[in-house]
């Protein structure tokens, strides 16, 4: 008989059970024992996460039944993240899973948008994004499938991270995975330098084939065992620290996570179903602790100061996240602050190549090559774009002159100079988000280009704008027509409800 | 309203699809097209267009019908190679019927790793059919596998640009003969862009030999490459003609210094001021230059300025050719033989690495590794939870489907004559049943 192949998961966060519970899920318990460790006293963040659309994907692929998840996590819908005061003070954007308008001759909608109005204060161009315009009205409706209006968008989830963990653990259990309890006291290395066991406090010796780092930011095992390396991204991304902390539940719970701008950073706020997830992000050369705990309990009401919590972090990437027999996941891997809420995003697409790729033997230089090319490519494309909602911005503080004065690398400076002289961003294949989304930030914090398409010429302005302020009548009413928010997560909670088929796209459908 | 003038420069088949293309998008939107035209040179006698061909048709409002009736074109389902291991054709259609059959290619390989005498052209509507000389287009009762019938065109090169030519003055094209492609932009004034189509023969420098042989009646279905002696021939039929030419192997190949791969590096795209400069060779073993010209027209159009000389413009142009490039080299010279991190990947795990533009297909990569006879290590780990038993009727289904499709296709000696003699017009533009543009 042949010996299965033991997997070990070092973390009993989110990244960990999120990996647990694919892996038990989607490979054969004949051949793969899949076992987890997790210290004890472990504790997540647990003050709320924002989601994008993969997330219902990645539940679809394990088979979990939307309804009962949003009863059991206490999740609520999400359609747009809502950035304010990001580019300028007044500024007010949504960045909706959805497309703005949509592409006509053959030429993106944001090119009519800026023939219309072009500069103009009174037309937003998020307001022609359906999924934006329902988020701010607090509303929700499923997407309707083959509808060209309202069938343009995905939905995500705000969640407890916690909740979500203990969710998934239960799920991960009763498809087999061993949960170890304890905490790593050493790591045994062969002599070609894999690792073969943990060693744990009590003594218990945990061996394993593959090992999955999803110890956070310690990367116990990429780094202090492998030195794989990091990356600093900081002088791009400059936000080094959070506090977070939870106030009561809303009335009227939004469909956006809610981005807002302060004089050294960010803050946020996630609805949930039963409290709202808070916190401030901020450079710590900029604010002390003390301080941001002052402006998030001066910024939301309720807030319960006792049980606020200080993270640090280093924005960045390791540099290979794959090393030896070593694969790290989640903070191991890297950490980009959850401004686009992309966090659990790059967990799962990491779990999903991992099992892409899971090699039979352990000379997998190709499959390990393969691997950190494609991490480094959704972690560099998704840095640039979290780059352009700090870079561009007028703000008058220390802070915000550094970032709207620093060096680019040099991928954004080429996307941005392109997009300043012709209005286009390219597109690319692999990587989250698309020219929609670029523009919806670009334009959303003031930055227009100096040229449109040459074909725009061709019809006068008064013409395209009659055309977009039907078309946006028309998107309004349809808004109009959706259930509010709170009535839709009690739906949520009927027998039998159907929801839409998911698909790994942030725009609610896959083309093609 | 604004009209520019857009100056094609060039000679032949290539110039005159770009300045069709460049007319019926830019047209409708004030654009005037002027075909600098240099003096003809002899090319290629077959003009091999991939899945492009209805690309261009749909943009042009030219009918499929009528240049397959005009240029005695023959469809083609792919490049069927004689030494592969396993199966035979690259296919431009995807395995399985449906597009999105997740993890189809690794229920392809569980079934290789066990019954390696099986053939993955069982397997794929296009390679079942090129075996058994059928074909159709999906149009009907096969709409909903469009994905797994995408086709090819060959068609006869000279009579394609001779109709293009006609075609385009039909549009307004204004054609100004020149003595070279070296004109002085300042002559004229006027032009607001610059497009230079080099389509480089390559004949007399890069392929061994050219014999043009006519060979009536060739309707096969498919273009074809032979190795034989340390040579390697690449064939493709139209009705009346085959086109047959050389391509150097041997040692050279092995180090990736041999003739073939500098004749294939000479795809190129330059952009300086309003300048544009595409450098297509009209002769590759597995790309088609004219699929390319239309996928890199297709960029150019995505990224439509209102100011040409604009650097950012000019990098972000090149950078997308360079990666179609690299892509496309990658896929010829594994062709060859080269270790790529593509076969290592796909030897260890049946596992393609994402490309970022679609030079070639996943269904191309995958074909052409098993071709080669790679089979990986192991197939898709998730696939492992379902057993022999359960997984391989599902795949006999399958191919009994394919089976069943492709025997109701008619022979493509007969498709071609009834499709060419429907009595579609060669202009549906000028029946009014199609409109372009605003």
């Amino acid at each position: 008989m042949v010996k299965p192949v033991d997997i070990v998961i070092l973390g009993g966060g989110t990244a960990g059970w999120m990996s647990a519970a694919a892996l038990s899920r989607l490979l054969p318990a004949s051949r793969y024992r899949i076992t987890l460790v997790s210290a004890p006293e472990l504790q997540t963040v647990g003050v709320g996460e924002a989601t994008i659309p993969h997330i219902r994907y990645f539940n679809q692929t394990l088979g979990i039944d939307e309804n009962e998840f949003i009863r059991s996590v206490g999740a609520t819908y999400k359609l747009a993240i809502r950035f304010k005061g990001w580019g300028y003070e007044a500024s007010d954007y949504c960045h909706g899973f959805g497309y703005s308008g949509e592409r006509i001759n053959d030429i993106e909608f944001h090119h009519y948008f800026l023939r219309a109005f072009g500069r103009s204060s009174e037309v937003d161009y998020d307001r022609f994004c359906l999924a934006s315009l329902a988020a701010r009205a607090h509303r929700f409706e499923y997407p309707k499938q083959g509808d060209s209006m309202a069938g343009r968008y995905g939905y995500a989830f705000h969640l407890d991270a916690t909740r979500y963990a203990d969710y998934l653990r239960e799920f991960s259990l009763a498809n087999g995975v061993k949960h170890i309890l304890g905490k790593v006291e050493s790591v045994q290395l062969s002599l070609s330098g894999d690792i073969c066991s943990l060693r744990l406090l009590n003594g218990e010796i945990i061996e394993g084939d593959w090992f999955l780092d999803c110890s956070g930011f310690s990367a116990r095992l990429i780094e202090q065992e492998l030195n794989s390396g990091y990356e600093s991204w900081q002088q791009w991304l400059p936000c080094d620290r959070a506090v977070a902390g939870a106030s009561g539940a809303m009335d009227s719970p939004p469909t956006y996570t809610l981005s807002q701008t302060h004089c050294a950073g960010w803050r946020w706020q996630i609805p949930l179903q039963h409290r709202t997830g808070n916190g401030v992000v901020y450079a710590s050369h900029e604010m002390s602790d003390d301080e941001a705990a002052v402006l998030l309990n001066r910024s939301v009401e309720g807030i319960d100061e006792s049980r606020l919590k200080v993270l640090s972090f280093l924005p960045g990437k390791r540099r290979k996240s794959w090393q030896r027999n070593c694969v790290a996941i989640g903070l191991s891997s890297g950490f980009l602050e959850p401004l686009e809420s992309t966090s659990l995003y790059l967990v799962q697409v990491a779990i999903e190549k991992f099992i892409e790729y899971l090699p039979a033997d352990r000379n997998c230089h190709a499959e390990r090559q393969a691997f950190n090319q494609f991490i480094d490519i959704e972690y560099e494309r998704i840095r640039d774009f979290l780059i352009l909602h700090y870079h561009q911005n007028g703000l008058n503080s220390s802070f915000w002159r550094y970032c709207a004065t620093m060096a680019l690398p040099d991928s954004l400076n080429l996307r941005l100079q392109l997009y300043d002289e012709t209005g286009h961003f390219s597109g690319y294949r692999q990587g989250l988000f698309m020219p929609v989304s670029w523009v919806t930030v670009a334009l959303g914090q003031g930055r227009y280009p100096q040229g449109i398409d040459g074909r725009m010429q061709k019809w006068p302005k008064h013409q395209i704008a009659q055309e977009l302020t039907s078309y946006q009548a028309k998107l309004v009413s349809l808004v109009g027509q959706m259930s509010a928010h709170k009535y839709a997560l009690g739906r949520a909670g009927e027998e039998g409800l159907r929801y839409p088929e998911a698909s790994p796209s942030l725009y609610g459908f896959v083309s093609g | 309203m604004n009209h520019r003038v857009i100056g094609v420069v060039g000679q032949g088949l290539m110039f005159q699809i770009a300045s069709s293309w460049l007319s019926r998008t830019l047209s409708p939107f004030g654009a005037k097209i002027i075909g600098f035209e240099t003096p003809v040179k002899d090319g290629p006698v077959v003009a091999e267009w991939g899945p492009g061909l209805h690309d261009f048709c749909a943009v042009t409002g030219l009918s499929l019908a009528g240049l397959m009736r005009e240029c005695q074109g023959n469809f083609c389902w792919g490049l069927r190679c004689n030494w592969f291991k396993r199966g035979a054709l690259l296919p431009y259609g995807s395995y399985g019927l449906k597009s999105r059959q997740k993890e189809f290619e690794h229920g392809m390989l569980r079934m290789f790793s066990r019954f390696p005498e099986r053939n993955p052209d069982e397997f794929s509507l296009a390679g079942s059919a090129a075996c058994l000389g059928r074909f159709a287009l999906p149009m009907a009762q096969w709409s909903g596998w469009a994905h797994a019938m995408r086709s090819g065109v060959t068609l006869e090169a000279a009579q394609l640009a001779s109709l293009l030519h006609t075609f385009n003055q039909q549009l307004g094209v204004v054609y100004l003969p020149v003595s070279d492609d070296s004109i002085p932009a300042e002559a004229h004034p006027q032009v607001d862009f610059w497009l230079h189509i080099a389509s480089v023969a390559g004949g007399s420098k890069s392929a061994e030999s050219i014999e043009e042989t006519l060979l009536p009646e060739s309707c096969c279905g498919y273009s074809e490459l032979h190795s034989q002696a340390g040579k390697t021939l690449k064939l493709a039929h139209t009705r009346r003609q085959t086109l047959q030419y050389g391509l150097r192997q041997g040692a050279q190949h092995q180090s990736g210094q041999g003739r073939y791969f500098r004749q294939f590096k000479r795809f190129s795209a330059s952009w300086t001021g309003n300048q544009l400069r595409l450098e297509l060779p009209l002769l590759t073993s597995l790309t088609s230059p004219f699929d390319t010209l239309i996928d890199w027209l297709q960029k150019l159009l995505e990224l439509w300025p209102a100011q040409f000389a604009s650097h950012a413009l000019a990098m972000s142009y090149r950078q997308y050719a360079d990666t179609y490039i690299a892509e496309a080299e990658d896929f010829e010279q594994t062709l060859f033989g080269k270790q790529s991190l593509q076969r290592q990947l796909f030897l260890r795990c049946g596992r393609l690495l994402q490309r970022e533009t679609g030079a070639v297909s996943d269904a191309q990569w995958f074909a052409l590794l098993m071709g080669m006879g790679d089979l990986p290590q192991r197939s898709s780990v998730v696939l492992e939870a379902t057993d022999d038993e359960s997984l391989f009727p599902v795949m006999e289904e399958i191919a009994r489907r394919i089976r069943c499709v492709v025997s109701g296709m008619p022979e493509h000696r007969e498709f071609v004559s009834r499709f060419c003699n429907a009595g579609v017009p060669l202009n549906i533009h000028a029946l009014g049943n199609a409109s372009q543009g605003a």
